[in-house]
């Protein structure tokens, strides 16, 4: 691994697809790690092989009916953003099932910024919903529940209230639930709190 | 036209509309039963696209008193028919389970449904009253209606949590098939509402700021 990061690139025209990959060169910090001028059963086995941090697609290669939903079609092989590369004029219709779009006018430090763009949003999404919560953030839960305030917590634990919010940041993302009813509800059902520590 | 959109029955059922319109045109079924055409179009098209927004100029032909005959409406279908289903479908859900999950889930369920009760009620006693009045012309009365914004988005977050807590963490004995309608119902009934509460910051709110400013203005 050379730490760069890598691009597919999916369009008929080798071209345009050579010339991103000469301009991403020049720039430094992407690799296009491959090409693809189609979409055709061939190169589903090759998608499924390569894993790329951005994906760069033409939308003229899907048909047009599949044209708006351009970006689906990698979500069994990646999870990768997924840009339009835009060669022609576009609806916006086209690019909005798009995690964004580079068109063959941009200058190449905007080329590039756009990539990062993509896959800083990209990286801050969480990528998994759910996950165990941790032992702290059970603790924490469990007061949240029995309707304690965040001061009174970090007081109780020896936290910073800070640090007490991301916590309860946390612990929202893990279970989805983000009122204090519905964490007392979910506190009881998995026998954190007993019910009679509520009423 | 509905046809092309389900979700406009339930609007054609709060505004009065009966069925059978064979071939009435839309705007002929619009004055007969006493709604201005723009307005009903206009509600419509709030209920279609997550990304309708008014235009200022289509906004002047609003009828504002018909916009809150339709809210109340259907705060009249939330209460009398929405949460009174979703209500039974959850006992029905939680039938096979403990005493104690039944008991958290209810209190959950009774909590969220007296938040909302309350929320239409302030809505129908402060904040329609005062509508009518302004649109009367009355500029003395002045009401502040940022509550009503935070209310909305607590909502929200309360249908979530009941989505989520239902779709995760029921006890196993429950009734899968029952789970499914449960979740369904929540999942048409929280859209619902997110596009009724869009209707009162989209149209109903701005007309509100207009009717304002106008009467700041005489």
């Amino acid at each position: 691994m050379t730490g760069k990061k890598e691009v597919l690139i999916v369009t008929p025209s080798v071209l345009i697809a050579k010339g991103v990959e000469s301009i991403l060169n020049d720039m430094g910090e992407f690799r296009v790690s491959g090409i693809l001028t189609d979409l055709g059963r061939g190169n589903e086995l090759r998608l499924k092989n390569m894993d790329p941090d951005v994906i760069l697609l033409d939308p003229s290669v899907l048909g047009s009916d599949a044209r708006g939903t351009g970006k689906s079609y990698f979500a069994d092989f990646s999870d990768a953003p997924v840009l339009a590369l835009v060669t022609s004029v576009s609806s916006e219709e086209t690019l909005r099932p798009y995690d964004g779009s580079v068109t063959v006018f941009d200058a190449p430090n905007v080329l590039v910024k756009k990539l990062r763009s993509a896959l800083e949003t990209r990286t801050d999404s969480p990528k998994s919903e759910g996950g165990e919560l941790s032992s702290r953030e059970k603790e924490i839960l469990i007061c949240v529940a029995k309707g304690m305030l965040n001061k009174e917590i970090a007081d109780l634990y020896n936290l910073s209230v800070y640090t007490v919010i991301t916590h309860r940041k946390n612990i929202t993302r893990k279970t989805g639930i983000k009122t204090v009813a519905g964490l007392t509800v979910y506190a009881l059902l998995n026998n954190l709190i007993d019910i009679n520590s509520v009423e | 036209m509905v046809d092309l959109n389900h979700r406009l029955l339930g609007i054609l059922a709060r505004l009065g509309f009966k069925p059978g319109f064979g071939e009435t045109t839309v705007a002929e079924s619009c004055s007969r039963y006493g709604i201005n055409l723009p307005t009903f179009l206009m509600i419509c098209n709030v209920y279609s696209s997550e990304e309708f927004i008014p235009a200022e100029e289509d906004l002047r032909e609003i009828d504002i008193m018909a916009v809150v005959r339709y809210l109340r409406a259907s705060h009249r279908y939330y209460v009398n028919k929405g949460l009174v289903c979703l209500s039974d479908q959850l006992e029905q859900v939680l039938e096979p389970c403990g005493e104690k999950p039944k008991k958290v889930i209810r209190s959950f369920f009774g909590q969220y449904k007296t938040e909302l009760e309350k929320h239409f009620e302030y809505e129908e006693r402060q904040v329609f009253p005062y509508v009518q009045a302004l649109s009367a012309g009355d500029g003395s009365v002045r009401d502040d209606l940022r509550q009503v914004e935070d209310d909305h988005g607590n909502i929200e977050e309360k249908v979530d949590d009941l989505k989520n807590i239902i779709l995760k963490y029921l006890p196993a004995e429950c009734d899968i098939v029952g789970v499914a309608d449960v979740l369904t119902f929540i999942y048409n009934l929280a859209e619902d509402l997110k596009y009724h509460t869009r209707i009162e910051d989209i149209i109903l709110a701005p007309l509100i700021t207009k009717l304002e400013e106008d009467g700041n203005d005489r």
